[in-house]
């Protein structure tokens, strides 16, 4: 933008002037480039490296002087602590992480007026409370790596049509998944795969799509109001579930070995959503109700499948009223409607707390502290976040999971790590 | 002739003091708020460079606002440092969400968050006075030799960045000259110098709002204000909905 002052008599004389040739108006190009490199260590047991990776992520926008605009990004990943380290990690790990391209947001745009129409590879992100997934849940996730840092980045895009009529305080949005795609579980021999049993050997069968088939679609819909400062949304979605269910084959007595071959259902989610801001403390709220997800459970030496339906509650409290500080505290709900017998947990709570303290020169330092009351484990995380320069971040980090061995974070200890990583962002 | 044009000019000279100061403090609010900011839907930049000491930071912020005097809707997007650029803070009447690229969804926040250094979401966001706070006239003061009128500001409802704000205006003009402002505790918190008057989609405006910290003098925020365009902005773009379209 350039310095445009004038004066009314100026104005006056320039609209008196003969019209100049105008060019016609051009395209505009903007992108986004980001590189991260990043090195990790386990913190507990054997102390090697668990991270050696780099990466880079470009986003551009082709904006039309029309309504249209196209958008197309791509992730390339080097990871290079698993090919070094083959006698903790499986080949599975060294195949499947050790390098990807992956196609990120491919889509055009459309934007008339109210209606904003979305076609192509795009993230769809519903929800309200920080940290978690609750119900943020068109996308799939890659849950290779933990948990996510960057929800974004954990997001895996989906080709789907969104269409969106906005107003000055509501709004209407309808969605439609041709194709479904899945979550990217983590890989066996992985540090975040838990579900080896001692003495026995699994093998785990994930192809992770379906035939393609028009019966397969996925459609949502989502309405919000900002209603005297509330601010409400509802939603619906008839999609596969992300996370498949296993059938457990075995394919040998001596030694025992299993097969366990993913299967995709069908389940419907309704869920509502709100926010307000209530003397200083801003209080988030999702609730959900999924139908028909199938549950897995391992009773009298059998292993199978029982439908029921999941309600899933987060509430979540937000103080910013102190300068530099930002304190958000949440405890989650979630319970299965009907009696699974073999099943672990048919009911779980899990509390968060994160506090968020803004140093001098930008600095940041993060916590958030997450705990399952039921087996007392927890997971801990630590940031400080250092802008070096304009286009330059240090970031060093720790990921802690604490607990028994047989607990939810707990089987993940061996996981835990502290990071070092650098981040340069570029655009134009 | 003479002895009435004498008479007329000491007639007009006593009578336009008192006319002036016949106007209420609220809309002496009113006027200044109207040369800080365009009322209607606008485009501008805002540049903001934070001193600590002797370092400076520099960050750069394209706004879009549609306001009038009891209503204001705003939306801030972050262009430069690279790192940060993509950040959006959208405000809507008395509400406020932040968007992260990195989340890829506002989350909303409250007015008191900030947004960088000594300025609040809402120094950028919201600079209707005259639709939050309540204005009562409290004397007259010279500062930097200019002769003011001092206005305690009060706010109207609990939805806004400061509860008290001591206001100085131009005696003649009604320009923002200086204001201080201060906590529910009634602590200061940070006070503000307007400068930069400059001629802005016709009519004279401050371009320049220099904000200090009121325990950490050293600490301060310059903010300019460049670029003004009149556009057109539909209610939709004021939308949470929208932020990531």
């Amino acid at each position: 933008m350039q310095l445009i002052f004038l004066e009314p008599g100026a104005a006056a004389a320039q609209a008196l002037r003969a019209p100049s040739p105008v060019a016609a108006p051009r395209p505009t190009w903007q992108y986004k480039l980001r590189v991260d490199g990043e090195a990790g260590w386990h913190l507990f047991g054997q102390q090697d490296l668990a991270t050696h990776r780099y990466s880079a992520e470009i986003e551009q926008r082709m904006v039309f002087p029309s309504r249209w605009s196209l958008v197309a990004g791509g992730r390339a990943s080097v990871e290079g602590a698993y090919a070094l380290n083959p006698g903790r990690y499986s080949g599975a790990v060294v195949r499947d992480e050790s390098s990807e391209f992956l196609l990120r947001d491919l889509y055009a745009q459309l934007k008339d007026g109210p209606w904003v129409l979305k076609v192509g590879n795009q993230q769809v992100v519903w929800g309200e409370t920080f940290g978690f997934f609750y119900a943020d849940i068109v996308n799939p996730k890659d849950l290779r790596s933990g948990v996510p840092r960057d929800l974004e980045s954990a997001r895996i895009p989906v080709p789907m049509v969104n269409a969106k009529l906005i107003g000055g305080s509501s709004s209407l949005q309808l969605i439609y998944i041709p194709y479904p795609l899945f979550n990217r579980l983590p890989n066996q021999g992985g540090d975040f795969f838990t579900a080896q049993v001692p003495g026995v050997s699994l093998t785990v069968d994930d192809p992770r799509k379906l035939p393609f088939s028009f019966a397969n679609w996925e459609a949502g819909v989502r309405g919000t109001q900002l209603v005297g400062g509330v601010d409400l949304s509802v939603f619906y979605l008839r999609s596969f579930d992300r996370q498949p269910n296993f059938r457990a084959e075995l394919t040998s007595l001596s030694p025992p070995a299993y097969t366990l071959r993913a299967e995709r259902n069908r389940i419907q989610t309704a869920g509502i959503t709100a926010t307000m801001e209530v003397a200083s403390v801003l209080v988030r709220l999702e609730t959900l109700q999924v139908f028909g997800r199938q549950f897995d459970t391992f009773e009298s030496g059998q292993y199978r499948s029982v439908k029921s339906r999941e309600t899933i509650a987060v509430l979540e409290a937000d103080y910013g009223g102190l300068p530099n500080w930002r304190f958000a505290l949440q405890g989650s709900y979630d319970a299965i409607a009907d009696e699974i017998p073999g099943l672990l947990s048919p009911r779980r709570h899990a509390v968060s707390a994160q506090v968020t303290r803004n140093l001098a020169r930008e600095q940041v330092l993060e916590a958030l502290w997450a705990l399952i009351p039921s087996d007392k484990s927890s997971f801990v995380r630590l940031a400080y976040v250092n802008p070096l320069s304009n286009s330059l971040e240090l970031r060093l980090g720790a990921d802690l999971f604490l607990g028994k061995a047989a607990s939810q974070y707990g089987a993940l200890r061996e996981a835990s790590r502290g990071s070092i990583s650098l981040r340069v962002f570029l655009g134009g | 002739m003479k002895n009435v044009t004498r008479a007329a000019i000491a007639l007009l000279t006593t009578i336009f003091p008192l006319v002036a100061s016949a106007i209420s403090p609220d809309e002496m609010v009113k006027r200044a708020d109207e040369a800080r900011m365009p009322e209607g839907a606008v485009t501008f930049l805002v540049t903001i460079k934070d001193f600590n000491g002797s370092t400076a930071r520099e960050s750069r912020y394209r706004v879009s606002s549609k306001g009038s005097s009891t209503d204001n809707n705003s939306l801030v997007e972050s262009i430069f440092p690279d790192r940060l650029k993509g950040r959006k803070l959208l405000m809507n009447g008395n509400d406020l969400w932040f968007y992260l690229p990195t989340v890829k969804r506002p989350t909303r926040i409250s007015f008191r968050e900030r947004l960088t250094g000594e300025v609040a979401n809402g120094d950028i966001s919201r600079t209707n006075f005259a639709g939050d706070y309540a204005a009562q006239l409290v004397g007259k003061e010279t500062f930097n030799g200019k002769p003011c009128v001092k206005l305690a500001l009060t706010a109207k409802h609990k939805d806004v960045t400061y509860s008290k704000i001591d206001y100085w205006l131009d005696a003649k003009t009604h320009f923002p000259v200086k204001s201080a402002f201060y906590a529910v505790s009634g602590k200061l918190l940070k006070t503000g110098e307007y400068s930069g008057l400059k001629p802005v989609l016709g009519a004279t405006r401050s371009t320049v709002l220099v904000i200090k910290d009121a325990l950490q003098p050293s600490r301060r925020s310059v903010l300019e204000f460049s670029g003004f365009k009149r556009v057109e902005l539909p209610d939709s773009f004021f939308n949470k909905e929208s932020l990531s379209e």
